[in-house]
């Protein structure tokens, strides 16, 4: 395996290789940091370039593509609050209140060092114990994602600021949200009013830009003084200092390897992690009260985990050939066109190409890194355009990501919609992130809780006969718990 | 004038009350061992907001007869509008921009679009016209040229 490694870091700093990384990753960062363009669109936009290329340049940039889209998306959610991509929600809750306190260098460092971190121990993890990893994940059915979702969705408690009901209120909004379209087991529409495009259910994409990126530009905008021209606050450049680093450290180090076990499972995706790692960091602070409010904890276990998915995500897509998400899906297309088969016979028929991709990981995560710190003076002088300039950009790049995800106007209308609801949401202090991750878990719930029923004739046993399920059903006791437990004590500190 | 603490949730309750003689209307499971059917999921979550919307309004009365502070201190933010002058103008901005560019496509609507919001907040620097008419054409190349991403062209120009 060391042979098979070695010669995968030969292969990936070799002149036919390493440029191609470089610009997948680079490509990674931009598409990942416009709104509306995902990792998944950035793969799947990258992979006809790849037909004819040779295999370990063509999967190595992709694989750096969806690295760099992961991170990229950070970028726009620290700084405008308009998360590139879902997996970014959750980073919007702590970096972009570091960049409003002039701290965005130094939010822009966390999340380059955070995502380095998730991503190179999800590697690593991917590296020694994929085999493990798969046998785990195929343990799930659908009691246990019905577990999994249900856990998940105690999160709203803990995203859910200083008003609990307000976050549940959001939580059912998009849990009802979800519902629309065709039922995933009876195929009946639900709520579709005989409108085609909604047969297919609303898009979580254009939810995403319009619950931030629009909503956040018609705030800024109602925000914007008489003084059109006033120049933004100066902030510092300085960066995360080695005595920051050590405080993050732990959150960081826990996050990747909470992103990678979530990763690993099938349909789990990177925002679920991003959501799951920022929940339990703050369980766990000694400062809870400060998530949400510029925590250097709460960025780095959203960006770690984020990232910490990069190579959980590729555990049962290298050892089943089952793609575990959207990426893997594209990334498996991108090893039929070279000629291989994901499954177990890869790792023996094909080793150099694995553990290239391996190594090749490992490689990406630094060159994000390196692209990370170099682009943060470059990245900061985002927040230096004057609003009057921000704002349309904004509002105008929200529209054109709606769009671009399927070339529908109606997934605009839909962007919009959410827009003026979020903006509204905004100013009844209800937030936006529960519904995002409402409709992220709500099929999951869903679907999973009537097969599971189906599977057990109706009996609801299977919340206590299946050890899984049972475990991710007292997490998520323990979750509301704890949260309901934190929120107390955030109360009575308030009244002191 | 509305009490936006009572009215939102009450508008949710009447919202999901209506949700919940849509669900009557789906059809019930037909096959042998399917307890629930397509109703049964959205049926709880409606019934779910209509409590949570209860206990807000609830939440609200309590405070409101509690503590003549909290009263006080609702009211003054009851007073500040839910929508000002600048946030109408972005929603009509924001629809009006969808429906040029369905009609003329991108780049004319951008163009148009991002000139007369400058022209709007009475902008009279050259540069900003300027960084908007190159944002506008950077974003065309980008995902024209470079990503392969078709913008819309406009019901016009078929």
């Amino acid at each position: 395996m060391t042979e098979y490694l070695l010669s995968g870091f030969a292969s990936a700093f070799s002149m036919a290789v390493f440029p191609v990384l470089v610009f997948g990753v680079l490509g990674g960062v931009i598409l990942g940091a416009l709104p509306g363009l995902t990792a998944t669109m950035g793969v799947a936009i990258l992979l006809p370039f790849t037909f004819g290329m040779d295999a370990t340049p063509a999967l190595v940039m992709l694989i750096g593509v969806y690295i760099g889209g992961i991170y990229g998306g950070s970028i726009a959610a620290i700084l405008l609050k308009t998360p590139g991509t879902p997996a970014s929600a959750a980073t919007v809750l702590d970096g972009h209140t570091m960049a409003i306190k002039g701290l965005a260098a130094k939010a822009l460092s966390i999340a380059a060092v955070a995502s380095f971190i998730g991503g190179l121990i999800s590697t690593i993890v991917l590296i020694a114990v994929a085999p493990i990893l798969a046998d785990f994940a195929l343990r799930f059915n659908a009691p246990e994602y019905f577990a999994l979702a249900l856990f998940g969705l105690t999160i709203i408690a803990s995203v859910s600021a200083k008003n609990i009901m307000k976050g549940l209120l959001a939580g059912t909004i998009g849990l009802l949200v979800s519902m629309v379209g065709l039922d995933p087991i009876s195929s009946v529409p639900r709520f579709t009013f005989g409108v085609m495009d909604l047969y297919s259910g609303i898009n979580i994409i254009p939810v995403l830009i319009g619950l931030f990126a629009i909503a956040e530009g018609l705030n800024q905008l109602e925000k914007m003084s008489s003084d059109k021209q006033e120049m933004p606050p100066k902030f510092s450049y300085k960066l995360l200092s080695f005595a920051d680093f050590k405080k993050i450290l732990p959150t960081t180090i826990k996050s990747g390897l909470i992103g990678t076990s979530i990763g690993s499972v099938p349909g789990a995706g990177a925002d679920i992690s991003a959501f799951a790692c920022y929940n339990e960091a703050k369980r766990v602070a000694k400062n809870p009260e400060e998530f949400g409010n510029g925590s250097m904890h709460g960025l780095a276990a959203a960006e770690s985990g984020n990232n910490g998915v990069t190579g959980g995500s590729l555990v049962p897509l290298l050892t089943l050939g089952v793609p575990g998400d959207a990426v893997s899906a594209v990334l498996l297309g991108a090893l039929i066109v070279q000629g291989l088969t994901p499954g177990p016979l890869l790792f023996t028929q094909n080793p150099e190409i694995v553990y290239g991709i391996f190594s090749s990981m490992i490689v990406a995560n630094i060159v994000m890194l390196i692209i990370g710190f170099l682009g943060i003076r470059f990245f900061c002088r985002i927040i230096e355009v004057p609003k009057i300039l921000m704002i349309p950009i904004i509002i105008f790049l929200s529209v054109i990501g709606a769009y671009a995800i399927n070339n529908s106007m109606f997934d605009v209308g839909i962007a919009i919609t959410f827009g003026l609801l979020g903006f509204l949401l905004n100013k009844l202090d209800i937030p936006s992130s529960p519904i995002l991750l409402a409709i992220i878990l709500g099929p999951m719930a869903e679907t999973n809780l009537r097969k599971s029923l189906i599977m057990y004739e109706g009996s609801w046993s299977f919340l206590y006969d299946r050890p899984i399920a049972l475990a991710f059903i007292l997490f998520a006791i323990f979750s509301v718990y704890s949260t309901i437990k934190l929120k107390k004590k955030e109360r009575l500190a308030e009244k002191k | 004038m509305l009490n936006r603490n009572i009215f939102f949730p009450s508008l949710i309750i009447l919202l999901s009350l209506i949700f919940l003689v849509f669900i009557s209307q789906f059809p019930e499971p037909r096959y042998q061992d399917a307890p629930v059917g397509a109703g049964f999921f959205p049926a709880v979550i409606a019934v779910l907001q209509i409590i949570i919307c209860s206990v807000l309004i609830f939440q609200y009365k309590q405070k409101q007869n509690n503590q003549q502070a909290d009263k006080q201190k609702q009211q003054e933010t009851n007073e500040i509008p839910l929508v000002s002058k600048h946030s109408i103008f972005g929603f009509t901005l924001l629809i009006g921009y969808a429906a040029l560019i369905t009609l003329v496509g991108y780049l004319p609507a951008s163009l148009v679009g991002f000139t007369y919001y400058l022209v709007y907040y009475r902008v009279k620097k050259p540069l900003y016209y300027a960084i908007a008419w190159i944002f506008v054409f950077t974003i065309y190349f980008l995902f024209g040229e470079v990503f392969v991403i078709s913008l819309p062209e406009g019901l016009l120009f078929f």
